[in-house]
């Protein structure tokens, strides 16, 4: 799974904005808002990257447990996918390893 | 300078130069003036920021990099503020698009001047707050035929009491946005020959062949700015004109130190043919007092603007100019008494006079109408005072005499 390239990632104070830039013209209705974790995530796919391959760099970034790791992951490629900002295959990947248990 | 204040251009300093501000000001207890020790509390930093039309830069700058320093309850709202002024930024910079496509659509010969192509020079250039869209179309012809496109694209005139530019505001999901387009640079000043210097600098754009604005990085894009050289004479007169009507604002010397961080690095940008223009309109003293206010207060430093060397102004002088800049916050909005500054009676008249023929720009050259048109124009000006600014004559007047000791004090324009 990978983003989509148009989205730009800018930290304003201590939060982030995606914003998507398509045609020369920002979307401004389509900005989404997200935290420290979000932001590390997008980073991570700016190139392809597994379900797995993100719950590694989390775990490397962060303290914090896998299980509540992965379910952050999960939620942010949910509503990524969601609002259109990664690629396809990044729900059928949720999809395989929805099945997987850690 | 009060303390809160002094606080307040010691964090611009750091949030202009992208560092925390213990790694900018080295060997001094920086929070020293901390809410609460010393009186200065948040509401009056935030108030400041407000008057100055800083929020979303001086909130980012806080959160990102001294949220501790942030009262608790405080941060959310504070964030909140910084995401919607890049929200309001993003607007603008689609607009300005927009704008610029209708420009090299019709092959028009255009740029921007200061907004979107001067947030581009900022560490986030979405944190700079930009009002409206300036476009500048120097070529003689093209200036009407672009406001007759605009019109029928949908744009709506505002009367204007100006001679430098017309207003246009289009409205589009519900929000209005504005445009200045300009066929001069700045408004026609009281000083007959300071005009005719000032027109001779941007003379040259008159010609298409002299149109080959170069192009700054915006999220948007490449957008058209005046060649550095002009681009800071014009920033200069902008802060003039602005200082001498209702007040300028800290964020034009905000500008004015990323101005110079950024182009005035450039190796393509003549110091020395920028310096003759100043000379030219015989603006030194205002241009070193500018400049010495970002070198003192800002974090400019003299690398960056080596031709300061032996000319920063007194340290009482800049002072009294800062002060002037906060009481009247940006734009002199602070105040609605403030309206203008001059050296003394005969000023008010001649301004009086230069008033009228900015609002009657036809009429005013018929010289056997002038009675009625100083008539008009004393009445418009009592009516504006009492309904719009809602403040007195006597109050506009005193204010000018005030400002007026300024000037003489601080010797600006010293012959």
């Amino acid at each position: 799974m990978q983003r989509k390239e148009e989205y730009r990632l800018r930290k304003i104070g201590n939060g982030y904005l995606l914003v998507p830039v398509v045609k020369n013209r920002i979307q401004t209705e389509k900005i989404r808002i997200i935290n420290e974790t979000g932001a590390f995530l997008w980073e991570q796919l700016k190139e392809e990257k597994t379900e797995t391959d993100l719950l590694e760099a989390v775990l490397s970034e962060y303290e914090t447990d896998g299980e509540a790791a992965l379910c952050d992951i999960r939620n942010f490629l949910q509503a990524s996918f969601g609002a259109g900002m990664i690629t396809e295959d990044a729900m059928s990947a949720l999809d395989r390893s929805d099945k997987r248990k850690l | 300078m009060t303390e809160v204040q002094e606080l307040f251009l010691n964090i611009l300093s750091a949030a202009l130069a992208g560092r925390q501000a213990e790694e900018v000001f080295t060997g001094k207890d920086f929070w020293q003036l901390e809410a609460g020790k010393q009186g200065v509390s948040w509401q009056e930093l935030q108030k400041i920021a407000e008057e100055q039309g800083m929020t979303g830069f001086f909130n980012d700058y806080m959160l990102a990099w001294e949220r501790e320093k942030i009262p608790k309850p405080l941060q959310g709202e504070l964030q909140k503020q910084a995401f919607s002024a890049a929200i309001k930024y993003y607007r603008l910079a689609n607009f300005a698009a927009m704008v610029l496509e209708l420009v090299k659509g019709q092959k028009f010969h255009a740029c921007i001047l200061k907004g979107v192509g001067l947030s581009a020079y900022y560490p986030k250039e979405e944190l700079r707050k930009a009002g409206d869209v300036d476009l500048y179309l120097p070529v003689s012809g093209e200036f009407d035929a672009f406001c007759a496109l605009l019109k029928k694209s949908g744009f709506e005139q505002e009367k204007s009491i100006t001679d430098h530019h017309i207003s246009f505001f289009y409205v589009s999901d519900g929000i209005r946005f504005e445009l200045e387009v300009h066929k001069k640079p700045i408004n026609s000043q009281e000083n007959e020959v300071f005009n005719q210097r000032v027109a001779e600098i941007f003379a040259p754009f008159h010609e298409v062949g002299n149109c080959c604005f170069p192009e700054v990085e915006t999220i948007l894009g490449s957008v058209p700015v005046l060649p550095p050289e002009q681009n800071a004479c014009y920033l200069l007169l902008h802060m003039l004109q602005h200082f001498l009507s209702g007040g300028m604002g800290i964020r034009m010397l905000c500008d004015w130190v990323v101005f110079w961080r950024h182009t005035g690095q450039e190796t393509e940008f003549s110091v020395d043919r920028y310096l003759s223009f100043v000379k030219k309109c015989k603006i030194e003293g205002f241009h070193f007092m500018i400049t010495g206010l970002c070198i003192s207060f800002l974090g400019l430093s003299l690398q960056e603007v080596p031709w300061m060397e032996g000319n920063m102004p007194k340290k009482e002088a800049m002072e009294a100019f800062l002060k002037d800049i906060f009481d009247g916050g940006e734009f002199g909005g602070k105040d609605s008494s403030r309206m203008l500054i001059t050296a003394g009676p005969a000023g008010y008249l001649k301004e009086f006079h230069r008033q009228m023929h900015l609002r009657f720009q036809k009429a005013g050259k018929v010289p056997v109408l002038w009675p009625f048109l100083w008539t008009a124009t004393g009445i418009a000006f009592l009516y504006n005072n009492m309904f719009l600014r809602k403040t007195s004559a006597k109050r506009v007047l005193q204010s000018t005499a005030e400002r007026g000791r300024l000037l003489q004090e601080i010797q600006l324009f010293k012959k």
